[in-house]
């Protein structure tokens, strides 16, 4: 009798572990359903792309997120024969009218051409064209070839008044430089409108981090050591901010033993020589952000040091002598985990 | 000494098999949760190639790309492109991907290497990465 109790005993306790575990599985599966999680890799903007949203509605978020982004690239690309741009860019002095989002962006991107003094220029087209860069056709030109490309050129030459915008003729505008951070923007406003509670928004290398990582905790986001891309030069913890880097390490090429990155300095025609492998801006605002990295590498260590201090722009400058400087409102945000950087002194 | 419970010898060996099999299935269990992770391979937004990676597993995936051929040289648990025929080469530079959230990318080829774990989640040491 009494064996056959502790047999009894035996097959409660075993029963009732199981169902326990079983109910926590179930406990974490309903709040799986209360809170779904939302992944999608896809390919937009030339680039590839990654939203992993969470929330009850994240699914539908994420595929109205992939929906904008390739309506937005569809009106800005200037590769795409009917974009807006395109027509923007072939109407030879005419004036055109584009649509409200195309001209929003575009007048983003000429306010912070103005701010930044032309370090960041959306007209920088002609060059790109000319050098190729990041393609096989990536070359070093003529210098009366880089002037002449360089004739187009100036943020100054374009007109907005609106909608309607005119170019001098021969000026070609390129997105590119803040397009991604525009579109991160925006995805942002989408994930609200479905009560998304928290999301990692990957745009080509662009990153916003949107809420928290649950319960107050930070999002940590690494930024990429420039020379060793496998490898991180650091961590920030971060929440509902945006963080974008501009590089010379992505897309470059080499010609007897020098580096031509593809960010070009619009006053030379020259790919921009600079003492900074990489500038990362921490902004809640994607956009600006977008268009001050790229701005900030042109400018180098020291102007971009007075202007992060001059406009309250929180950012990581990583120096071509392995030094790193960091703005005070992010320094306890930051981790350097590579051994081969130091702090600026 | 005499048994209170009146239990028979077969019956201690009998609960030391499920007690030594229940740990058995947990500690397979916890390895799965928590070691193993797989490279996958993504070509225009459908995995291709799932590999187990292993310490000793060595391998390479030459395959058809939306432009080109290309490479995927697998050495233990980590993976990179190599000899991409692709026009800008930007991929073979991303050099090495080894941690779980890793992910390497051939633009031309629309093709995205990455490195996850067992149940397809790259929760890793860090949540992104940005470039």
């Amino acid at each position: 009798m009494k064996r056959s109790l502790f047999w009894l005993i035996l097959a409660v306790t075993g029963a009732m572990l199981l169902l326990g575990g079983c109910g926590a599985k179930e406990q974490a599966a309903q709040e799986t359903a209360s809170e779904q999680q939302a992944s999608q890799d896809f390919y937009a903007m030339d680039t590839v792309m990654n939203i992993t949203a969470y929330g009850e509605k994240a699914d539908e978020a994420v595929q109205e997120c992939v929906q904008y982004i390739n309506e937005l690239e569809a009106a800005i690309s200037r590769t795409q024969e009917n974009s807006e741009i395109s027509q923007l860019n072939d109407a030879d002095g005419e004036a055109v009218e584009l649509s409200e989002q195309t001209a929003d962006i575009l007048h983003d991107a000429l306010e912070i051409a103005q701010k930044t003094e032309g370090k960041f220029d959306p007209t920088v087209a002609s060059l790109s064209d000319l050098w190729q860069i990041g393609t096989e056709d990536a070359h070093l030109p003529e210098e009366k070839e880089i002037q002449d490309a360089l004739e187009p050129v100036g943020y100054t030459k374009v007109t907005q008044d609106g909608t309607s915008v005119t170019m001098e003729p021969g000026t070609r505008i390129d997105l590119g430089g803040i397009g991604k951070g525009y579109a991160a923007d925006h995805v942002v406003e989408i994930l609200e409108s479905y009560d998304v509670e928290r999301a990692i928004i990957s745009l080509g290398g662009n990153i916003y981090a949107y809420g928290s990582k649950g319960d107050g905790v930070d999002w940590k986001v690494a930024i990429t050591d420039p020379d060793h891309e496998e490898d991180y030069l650091g961590t920030l913890s971060v929440s509902d901010t945006s963080i974008v880097t501009s590089g010379d390490y992505e897309r470059y090429f080499e010609q007897d033993g020098k580096r031509y990155c593809h960010i070009f300095d619009s006053s030379t025609g020259y790919p921009a020589e600079t003492d900074l492998r990489s500038v990362t801006i921490v902004s809640p605002d994607s956009t600006t952000a977008d268009g001050y990295s790229t701005a900030l590498f042109v400018m180098g260590c020291d102007k971009a040091i007075e202007f992060c201090e001059q406009n309250d722009i929180e950012a990581v400058l990583v120096r071509d002598d392995h030094t790193v400087f960091v703005t005070d409102g992010i320094k306890d945000r930051f981790e350097l985990l590579s051994t081969e950087y130091q702090y600026e002194e | 000494m005499k048994n209170k419970l009146g239990l028979r010898p077969g019956d201690f060996l009998l609960f030391a098999l499920i007690l030594l099999g229940a740990c058995a299935i947990w500690i397979r269990f916890a390895m799965l949760q928590t070691d193993q992770v797989y490279g996958e391979i993504w070509q225009d937004g459908e995995c291709v190639q799932r590999i187990e990676l292993a310490d000793s597993y060595r391998n390479t995936f030459t395959l058809d790309g939306d432009s080109t051929e290309y490479t995927i040289e697998v050495d233990g648990k980590r993976m990179r492109f190599v000899d991409s025929q692709c026009p800008d080469h930007t991929c073979e530079r991303t050099g090495w991907i080894s941690r779980v959230g890793d992910t390497a990318v051939c633009l031309p080829n629309r093709v995205l290497i990455k490195i996850v774990r067992a149940d397809g989640s790259s929760d890793g040491e860090v949540d992104a990465t940005v470039r």
